[in-house]
């Protein structure tokens, strides 16, 4: 028999997706839509790459669903059951919902058990900090602005070369679509020191611009391989996606 | 972080590379797995073989220490008891089953363990399966 899991698997083979995103593609679909209609309004703002990806048309999949807002640990705290029971009537398998805090983060996970020896969790995670621009809504429920999760980006960017020495490649990517494909206006320093101060992030003046441009362009398709859908990722000029998010990154470094 | 052949991981080794190195696991592993910060991807690494680099939270980036002369000199290999957690935080990622069956617990920290687990959000009767 083949089940919705198989289903879905096979079609992310035909279409050059890794089968497990696919299938966390397709949950966290499902879960964006159920925090949209269970949490209060506005209390859980989806951002990062899952909001691209569903609100904001990016091809790039994401592996997890990320929240921002002043208290949305709670809002999805409360949606716990609701997103489990989504989860097994989208796949016909039994689902579960679990939490762990760690401060502000928030760490939601649903876990599909897809046989008596494998289990498919996907994150749902929120940041206990507020959404500072007017967020969208839409059928995903309120969903930041491509101009904050491009400034999100550019924080998480500067805060993962200070602490690990190295950059997120996903996040060139996404930097290069709201800039390229979505026109989105850059973020101001405001608004960057602002998420910087939220997330209590210290100023490095680290040449964020430059860490982009060291990217090997090998290093990035490969990381995009298998997130982005073969026919979009082989239209990909690579370069130029270093380049527009080097060159935005580059504008904040007296502010990071 | 590089090592002796120059090579930058940009991450530690850990999951199933490291705990066949620390004789945890029976299996004859043949690539090299990084946890890393950055993205997963693949790549061929002249000296190194076939490395596979495996994204994780970066709160989840901890628990590692020197390789050994012998096993990875010059990269930062994750303690056993981390390696596993981070194996069994991939399976779950991924959907594929934890080798159960290959692994040798025995001589593990069953305190440091529960430790990793719990703060990584892991249950570990999966390992009781």
């Amino acid at each position: 028999m083949v089940t919705r899991l198989d289903d879905v698997a096979d079609r992310a083979r035909a279409r050059g997706v890794r089968p497990w995103i696919a299938v966390k593609e397709a949950l966290a679909g499902r879960l964006a839509e159920t925090v949209a209609a269970c949490a209060p309004p506005g209390a859980a703002v989806l951002q990062g790459g899952a909001a691209l990806h569903f609100a904001h048309g990016s091809p790039r999949l994401s592996a997890d669903i990320d929240y921002a807002g002043a208290a949305a640990g709670d809002a999805l705290a409360g949606c716990g059951a609701a997103l489990a029971d989504a989860a097994t009537e989208l796949f016909g398998v039994p689902a579960r919902w679990s939490v762990t805090r760690n401060g502000r983060l928030f760490r939601g996970k649903v876990s599909l058990e897809i046989d008596a020896a494998r289990r498919l969790v996907l994150p749902v995670e929120a940041y206990d900090v507020p959404a500072r621009l007017p967020p969208a809504r839409g059928r995903f429920g309120t969903v930041e602005t491509p101009t904050e999760i491009a400034a999100d980006k550019i924080v998480a960017t500067a805060d993962r070369l200070a602490r690990r020495g190295a950059l997120k490649t996903t996040d060139l990517y996404d930097l290069w679509f709201v800039t390229a494909h979505l026109a989105a206006v850059p973020p101001s320093r405001d608004l960057v020191a602002s998420k910087a101060a939220d997330y209590a992030q210290a100023a490095t003046g680290a040449d964020l611009g430059a860490a982009a441009r060291a990217v090997s362009l090998e290093e990035l398709r490969a990381a995009l391989a298998g997130l982005v859908p073969v026919a979009e990722l082989g239209a990909l000029d690579v370069r130029a996606v270093v380049d527009i998010a080097a060159r935005l990154l580059e504008d904040y470094r007296d502010v990071l | 972080m590089s090592s002796d052949a120059g090579f930058d991981p940009r991450g530690y080794v850990s999951f199933d590379t490291a705990l066949s190195a620390h004789g945890v696991l029976d299996h004859l592993v043949h690539g090299v797995r990084i946890a890393t910060g950055t993205a997963d991807r693949e790549a061929i690494v002249p000296g190194v073989g076939l490395v596979e680099w495996i994204a994780l939270p970066d709160d989840l980036l901890y628990g590692d220490a020197p390789g050994t002369a012998l096993d990875f000199p010059g990269l930062r290999v994750a303690a056993p008891e981390k390696a596993l957690c981070d194996l069994l935080w991939l399976c779950e990622s991924r959907g594929f089953a934890p080798p159960v069956e290959s692994l040798r617990l025995e001589t593990l920290d069953r305190a440091l363990l529960a430790a990793h687990a719990a703060r990584m959000g892991l249950d570990l009767r999966v390992l009781d399966r």
